[in-house]
């Protein structure tokens, strides 16, 4: 079948480079381990971008590093976001990290994401409702070839909370202590953007550095807090993680009780504010003794 | 020729002589070389496992010194290094080790790292299948090279063939009676990966400042992935993990993508991610080649596997050197 839609986004880059809209557009290109990202800034290369079901990569990380970190001031920025992407983009405008003038957001229609491992729709596309992502500066895709995409977002998640203590605890335990602490799952997250880390920190040194089993803990843990409220579920963190860990099920976790409990969803809404920066005289107290 | 079940069943005489054996299992969904007691799990079913063998010679974190303030004492780490056995690692990795041992038991000498090695024979189980990320032959290496092995099996009809390579594998195999044998090994699987090393380290040693640099290293996210799946990568950092008055002194991997690599002696030279990532290319195929002249680079291909983000050693070396 003609992949009308990739075809499409090939044109409209190359004009929008060609026009100087952008002067430079990140989008999903191929690599020999499958899609990578493709930075684009001569015309001629928008044929190497590509769009299809396996595009699960969220490229917004990208807007808080180099090399487009230097170049946000000046220059317009050309980002390929499908829906659940652009609430990456939003958080980080909501938290003045990116201003928005200085992007153009091109938004994927999404039927959603194959895993690559070949279990068929991933999790985290569940009950989209952002396969339109509405408020980019142009949609791509046709909205009337959408299929709806049924089920649990959190199943995974949910499983792990339905575990007794111990079985958790162990779970956790053997499955955190084979992180070696290469940092994968923090560099790849589009949130995870302080220029120092307080795990590497040695004057003074807060928490233990060493990638045992308890320094294994103390990161992930206080990784899992910092992004309360923050994380968007896309998944990279796990994604990333060369000994597959599903660290996302920690900051998931943290995501989905905040929805339940606050109605709240990271990035659903550009111009909203921060989580842990909003207040309702209503929100639930129960949980103050 | 024996059959691989002839030879795993000998494995527990070996470690009823008091070697711990290091082989590939699989835990969850991964393949990862780990201490086993059970000789029964072990899988060969695989193309590369995802840790090294840097794992247990070079551990992620070990204990250099205790020290207690209040007792005024400092102690030596526990040694527990043990004799041990490497069983069905890959040609690659062995080869990496006798990199690695150029490097930390050359002028200067890493005793901990020394002492382990002393101890660790390496028996190879050499490669029938191969992937696409494998570019071993390129490096030197291969599919059944024998570098850095002390016995090596070679697949031979659906069996294997028994090498002797070192003096300290000849040993091992007359102590736990392992016949060699001499018959014609299988054909090594062909690479599809090839990369030329040709005008390389003449191009790295003249050109630290180009743009290239920056267009070579646009993808990649400042991780540690690749170093830390790297056989040959060894860098380490000290942490003092300590109480009010007690403590320990570790050591423990680090990397030199890290913004933070080297904060403990002054500060990290190298601002600039892509002047990180030349370090990466520098160190490999230029430093280490003007050190113990080699490269540090066995073409395993684990930093491609599992880059997250498609970041490609071998696609960066050929745009390095190809003009324009
Ligand atoms: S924590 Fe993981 S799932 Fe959440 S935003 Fe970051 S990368 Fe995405
Ligand atoms: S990516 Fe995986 S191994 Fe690396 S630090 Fe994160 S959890 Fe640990
Ligand atoms: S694994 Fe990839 S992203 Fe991580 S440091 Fe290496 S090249 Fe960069």
């Amino acid at each position: 079948m003609k992949n009308e839609q990739e075809a499409q986004l090939r044109r409209r880059v190359r004009e929008l480079l060609n026009r100087g809209t952008v002067e430079v557009l990140l989008g999903y290109g191929r690599g020999l381990t499958g899609v990578r990202p493709l930075f684009v800034r001569d015309p001629a290369n928008a044929e190497k971008l590509i769009w299809n079901e396996h595009c699960n990569l969220n490229l917004a990380g990208y807007l808080v590093r180099e090399p487009l970190k230097q170049v946000m001031a000046g220059a317009r920025i050309g980002l390929i976001v499908k829906g659940c992407d652009f609430r990456a983009v939003n958080v980080l405008i909501q938290e003045h990290q990116v201003e928005r003038q200085n992007i153009y957001l091109i938004g994927m229609v999404c039927n959603g994401i194959e895993s690559d491992s070949g279990s068929g729709i991933l999790i985290k596309c569940r009950g989209c409702n952002v396969q339109v992502p509405e408020g980019t500066d142009e949609v791509i895709g046709n909205p009337q070839e959408l299929r709806q995409i049924d089920g649990d977002p959190f199943e995974d998640v949910r499983a792990i909370m339905e575990m007794s203590l111990p079985e958790r605890w162990s779970f956790w335990t053997s499955t955190l202590s084979r992180c070696i602490k290469c940092y994968a799952c923090r560099q790849a997250c589009p949130l995870c953007y302080c220029e120092e880390c307080i795990t590497e920190k040695s004057r003074p040194q807060w928490i233990e550095k060493a990638p045992t089993l308890s320094g294994n803990l103390a990161y992930h843990f206080i990784r899992t807090m910092h992004l309360a409220g923050r994380c968007v579920a896309c998944g990279e963190c796990s994604r990333a993680c060369p000994v597959d860990i599903p660290v996302d099920v920690l900051t998931r976790f943290v995501a989905l009780t905040i929805k339940e409990r606050f109605d709240y969803v990271a990035g659903d809404e550009p111009d909203g504010k921060p989580f842990l920066a909003s207040y309702c005289e209503d929100d639930p107290d129960d949980f103050i003794k | 020729m024996k059959q691989l079940q002839e030879i795993l069943s000998a494995i527990g005489s070996w470690q009823a002589k008091g070697y711990q054996v290091i082989a590939p299992v699989r835990r969850d969904n991964l393949i990862l070389l780990a201490r086993i007691e059970d000789p029964s799990l072990i899988n060969l079913d695989h193309i590369l496992t995802v840790n090294t063998l840097k794992d247990f010679m070079l551990p992620r974190c070990e204990t250099i010194l205790r020290f207690d303030l209040e007792k005024a004492c400092v102690e030596p780490g526990i040694d527990d290094s043990l004799p041990t056995i490497i069983f069905g690692s890959r040609p690659c990795d062995a080869a990496a080790l006798s990199i690695l041992d150029s490097i930390l038991i050359g002028d200067v000498v890493d005793s901990r790292y020394a002492k382990r090695r002393g101890q660790t024979v390496v028996l190879t189980v050499a490669c029938s299948r191969v992937d696409g990320a494998c570019f071993c032959k390129s490096m030197g290496y291969g599919p059944h090279d024998p570098t850095g092995s002390d016995i090596i099996l070679l697949p031979s009809q659906g069996g294997y063939l028994v090498r002797l390579i070192s003096e300290k594998g000849r040993q091992f195999a007359s102590d736990v009676g392992l016949e060699p044998d001499d018959a014609e090994a299988d054909p090594e699987p062909e690479l599809s990966r090839r990369v030329s090393t040709d005008g390389l380290k003449a191009w790295l040693d003249s050109n630290f400042e180009d743009p290239k640099w920056q267009v070579i290293s646009e993808n990649c996210v400042s991780c540690g992935t690749c170093y830390y799946l790297c056989p040959t990568c060894h860098c380490f950092d000290i942490a003092d993990e300590a109480g009010i008055s007690r403590g320990v002194r570790l050591r423990i991997w680090d990397c030199c993508s890290f913004s933070s690599f080297t904060k403990m002696a002054s500060h990290q030279p190298r601002v600039g991610k892509y002047a990180r990532y030349r370090q990466r290319v520098m160190h490999k195929f230029k430093y280490t080649v003007d050190n113990i002249g080699k490269v540090a680079c066995v073409g395993d291909g684990r930093c491609i596997r599992y880059c997250p983000y498609g970041v490609d050693i071998t696609e960066i070396l050929k745009a390095l050197v190809s003009g324009g």
